[in-house]
């Protein structure tokens, strides 16, 4: 990606000093460079415990965070317990109910992995911790939102330091090489192997998460002009900007999976049904999410990732602290340590997590720069190179528009 | 005589409580179930007329009912609904009375079909959709067994046999748990029945024993079993889980657009989903309604019948091959179990093989984590199927008028019962604490422990206690020696059934839980939603663990403390 390519060479060789003496004493580099701020922290840290609401579908994912618990605890006295969430709204519901029910301390959650609609709702309803403390963290300094300006424009709604950056995220669709070696490339050309391949392609129902992220990648494709996306939805012509997207599912539906009259739930039962057979063309938010499916033995060996030539839909997801949580300064020192790049270097392994890193490479010691270019790719991940394309994240306000409009069209009974 | 057409035992302890106490008693006792279901009523009703200050909804308006009235496909989804709810519970029930008419008389196969259903019960429902769903799916087990040398397939085909959009995959799901369900109810109010001697009546008279079953026997066995029918046609009609798995989705049941406005990220969508529960709630009202003219035109039919004479000998014959068909369900359920037992050891599974290409323990080895959640969830269920079954004992002799409170859980869909109710354990600071968990928990179990024990305790023979009462006994001593003892079968009926309803709760436990106590099923839930096989195979045999092993415990408990007692050898879970 190009952040990752940039070579700030200047500013590269400050941040390396700096990092360095950051490095060789973390809690005395952390008093010289950042104040006693960060100390005091980590000192009403030490033996709290966080509560940290994520997503627990994958054993992966839910491992590498027990790993996390684990360093927490030996190195600050934190103990970190995984809440496992099946849905994200469900945590921001919780969160909800504590702020009618007029608790503005002692909440329930500390730390959220969220990003998006989730955090653009939470910032709007003042559900969230009142201050940058993200760009305040220790390890901040290893990246670079020029670079990378996803990591404070969370789909385009400024982060405003209210969430620190955890990974990357992009669309990526995989397929069969040995039943479908040629996948098409583009909005086009998927168009037209729908047309030639009745019943095997489809997408999650909106409004699941990936399912609208579809609608999204391909109204973006097909869009004459994308820049009102940009902005809210209030402020454009709503049928104008969308009628391309309308028009590529009006032609697709009758020729999608059971004929578009049944939609897979999320993208994990999509995945099911490539495993399956049943379709041609899987698509998942995560470019090493094919790898993963191939080593769990969830998808055939001989899957592929792609992506379309125009770029896909890329995003950055966050952790966020709740305006009540009951341990504020432990969930900052989590936050801090799941940025270091320590801890950013293991979740981008593959055979770990396999989820990219939000750091600039630029900005960090020779020695982790060089952790990160020897880390294996899985069988099925494409390159840095290859995924270096991306189109940025809509306004949030699209979303829901766009889902209601899906709904009125094709959402009931086709 | 009360509304539910039961008459109640006014002796038992009873009379040995003071006046006042006659009076506090049921307060103490129905307080909790009181303020949970008015928590809950408020908690939807309040925001479906705009009110939220948290939100920034400080009026009364009509918005959220024209938000919702607006959903593309409402019309067609409640008619869905409706459709599911009655269509599964006249199956159902249509279903378990051709098995019960076709085993009756021959005594093996009646405890043999007692043995057969009640693990059934214990399946958590969406481990019954899973399993379903990998059967009969183009790529499922039955296209597999028979693919490529019969099919000639080594790519599914097109044909649609689950997540159709009128329902029938989740009303063939639905049956098959609601079809042991209600034979196990039906059986258990049989016993109350001398079925014999209505039987000799029937054929002395020149009726078939089949005629005789249905015109004399089945309406006796329906008026007792009104209650757990209602409670399967609140079920369909409610159900989340299932739909989510086995459609219909365009658009989806009732519950599923609540439940989905209430997970949408845009936390405006509040408002709407909270009129959509109470919209739920009507539409739940209605179909009790259109059951009841069900029952009305049913009983009209059965009184002509009788009246006529007819002897319904091409009836009686159709009744074998319905119960085969009925049997359908049930054995599609047990071999989606199968189906999953298979998974949470395969290593790799692809079309069309029949049988894994690999096998492999590695996703068991992960089972270890979760033996935490598997104890909260035994604590749990256990714990407060006691408490039901205790709180219930209490309302049969002291309800009074409060009785059919019970019920509301079941009335009020849970998701919008549960976020109210979620709204009052944080603000009394409960959310998250066992209390709050435990409580919450038996609510959900009181109908269900409450449809169990009443009829029994209804049926209980009065004359023992008069006996008991003339030898000098006490009515403690008549309670403690002679009532629990005679319902001993029924109570541990009501503690596994109650156990089973507690571990399969989801919602429930997740707002109660707060991040805090996590349960086998919370975590199952979490971890299918990444949609591996393999981890969901394992978490259903978990699930699936936690009532099986209450139904051991009880039925050894059982067993050990009336090993000397022939008359109580028929009752139990056998």
């Amino acid at each position: 990606m190009k952040y990752l390519t940039l070579t700030h060479r200047l500013r590269g060789f400050a941040s390396t000093v700096l990092a360095a003496v950051a490095l060789t004493s973390p809690l005395c580099a952390h008093s010289t460079e950042f104040g006693p701020d960060f100390d005091t922290t980590i000192e009403a840290a030490r033996g709290q415990t966080v509560y940290f609401n994520a997503w627990g579908g994958d054993d992966k994912i839910n491992d590498y965070i027990a790993w996390a618990g684990t360093e927490l605890e030996t190195r600050y006295g934190i103990t970190l317990e995984h809440v496992k969430l099946a849905d994200t709204g469900n945590a921001v519901s919780r969160i909800l109910a504590e702020k009618a029910a007029g608790r503005t301390s002692g909440g329930s959650i500390d730390l959220l992995w969220v990003n998006g609609e989730n955090f653009a709702a939470m910032k709007t309803n003042a559900l969230l911790q009142d201050d940058a403390w993200a760009r305040k963290l220790p390890s901040w300094r290893f990246t670079d939102a020029e670079a990378l300006p996803a990591i404070e424009l969370d789909f385009a709604e400024p982060t405003d330091g209210r969430e620190s950056p955890w990974g990357r995220a992009q669309l990526v669709f995989t397929h069969d090489s040995l039943r479908l070696p040629l996948p098409p490339r583009s909005a086009g050309a998927l168009a037209e192997f729908i047309r030639a391949n009745p019943g095997r392609f489809t997408y999650p129902q909106p409004p699941d998460f990936v399912g609208l992220s579809f609608l999204k990648q391909i109204l973006l494709e097909t869009a004459t002009d994308t820049a009102p996306l940009y902005r809210p939805v209030g402020d454009a012509d709503f049928d104008a900007v969308t009628a391309p997207l309308w028009d590529w599912l009006t032609t697709a539906t009758s020729n999608l999976w059971r004929g578009g009259k049944a939609y897979p739930f999320n993208y994990p039962t999509l995945r099911q049904l490539l495993g399956d057979g049943e379709v041609d063309i899987g698509i998942a938010f995560n470019p090493a999410d094919a790898s993963a499916a191939i080593t769990r033995g969830e998808l055939p060996d001989s899957v592929r990732s792609y992506i379309h030539d125009d770029g896909t839909l890329a995003n950055v997801h966050f952790l966020a602290i709740p305006f009540n949580a009951n341990a504020p300064e432990a969930a900052r020192v989590v936050a801090d340590f799941m940025l270091s790049p320590e801890a950013q270097l293991r979740k981008a392994d593959p055979r770990i997590w396999g989820d990219p890193t939000v750091l600039a490479m630029h900005r960090l010691l020779p020695e982790d720069r060089a952790g990160f270019e020897a880390l294996p790719r899985g069988i099925a991940t494409l390159s840095e190179a290859e995924l270096a394309t991306t189109l940025a994240e809509p306004h949030p306000s699209w979303m829901k528009a766009i889902g209601d409009e899906w709904r009125r069209r094709f959402g009931s009974g086709g | 005589m009360q509304a539910d057409g039961l008459t109640y035992p006014a002796a038992g302890w009873g009379t040995a409580v003071p006046r006042a106490g006659r009076i506090l008693i049921p307060l103490v006792l129905v307080m909790p179930v009181l303020a949970g279901v008015l928590a809950g009523v408020l908690g939807a009703l309040l925001p479906a007329m705009g009110y939220f200050p948290a939100l920034g909804g400080d009026m009364l308006s009509w918005q959220p009912a024209r938000d919702f009235l607006a959903t593309p496909g409402l019309r067609r989804a409640v008619g869905l609904t409706l459709f599911i709810g009655i269509g599964t519970t006249l199956l159902a029930l249509v279903g378990a009375f051709s098995i019960l008419v076709t085993a009756i008389g021959t005594g093996w196969q009646v405890r043999w079909l007692r043995r057969v259903t009640s693990p059934m019960i214990a399946v958590p429902p969406s481990a019954v959709a899973i399993g379903i769903l990998f059967l009969l799916a183009p790529s499922g087990w039955v296209v597999r067994l028979v693919s490529p040398w019969l099919t000639g397939l080594t790519q599914p085909a097109g044909f649609v046999l689950a997540l159709d959009q009128n329902g029938m995959a989740l009303i063939f799901a639905l049956l098959a748990k609601e079809i042991p369900f209600i034979l196990l109810v039906s059986l258990a109010a049989l016993a109350t029945l001398p079925a014999r001697q209505i039987i000799a009546t029937g054929t002395g008279l020149g009726y078939g024993r089949r005629a005789a079953c249905l015109l004399l026997l089945l309406p006796a066995v329906y008026r007792r079993i009104r209650l757990p029918l209602v409670a399967v046609m609140i079920f369909s009609l409610s159900v989340v889980d299932m739909p989510r798995i086995l459609g219909p989705s365009l658009p989806p049941p009732l519950a599923v657009l609540a439940v989905e406005a209430f997970e949408n990220a845009n936390l405006a969508q509040r408002f709407p989903a909270a009129f959509a529960a109470c919209l739920q709630i009507a539409v739940t009202i209605l179909a009790l309604v259109i059951w009841r003219a069900g029952e009305a035109l049913a009983s009209m039919l059965v009184r002509l019948t009788r009246r006529r004479g007819m002897r319904l000998r091409q009836t009686s014959r159709l009744l074998t091959p319905m119960a085969v068909l009925a049997t359908l369900p049930v054995i599609a359920g047990f071999a989606g179990l199968v189906a999953a037992a298979i998974w949470s050891v395969a290593g790799s599974w692809f079309f069309p093989a029949p049988l894994p290409a690999a096998f492999t323990l590695r996703f068991w080895e992960r089972a270890a984590d979760l033996a935490p959640m598997m104890t909260n969830s035994i604590l749990i269920a256990a714990s407060a199927s006691a408490l039901a079954v205790t709180l219930t004992l209490f309302l049969i002799t002291h309800g009074g008028r409060w009785r059919q409170l019970v019920y509301a859980p079941l009335l009020v869909p849970q998701v919008s019962f549960v976020l109210g109710v979620q709204m009052v354990l944080t603000m009394l600071w409960l959310d998250g604490s066992w209390l709050a968990m435990i409580w919450i928990h038996m609510l959900f179990i009181l109908p269900f422990s409450w449809l169990i024990l009443a009829p029994a305790a209804a049926a209980l023979d009065q004359r023992y206690l008069a006996v008991a009462a003339s030898l000098g006994a006490t009515s403690w001593t008549r309670y403690w020696r002679i009532s629990l003892p005679l319902l001993a079968p029924a109570i541990t009926t009501a503690l596994f059934v109650g156990g089973s309803v507690s571990v399969a709760l989801y919602l429930p436990s997740l707002l109660a839980g707060g991040g805090r106590i996590s349960t086998i099923t919370l975590e199952a839930v979490a971890l299918a939603s990444g949609g591996s096989r393999q981890m969901a195979g394992v978490a259903a045999m978990l699930q699936l663990a936690v009532p099986l092993l209450m139904y051991v415990g009880l039925q050894s408990w059982y067993r050990w403390r009336y090993r000397g007692f022939a008359g109580m050898r028929a009752g139990g879970l056998h």
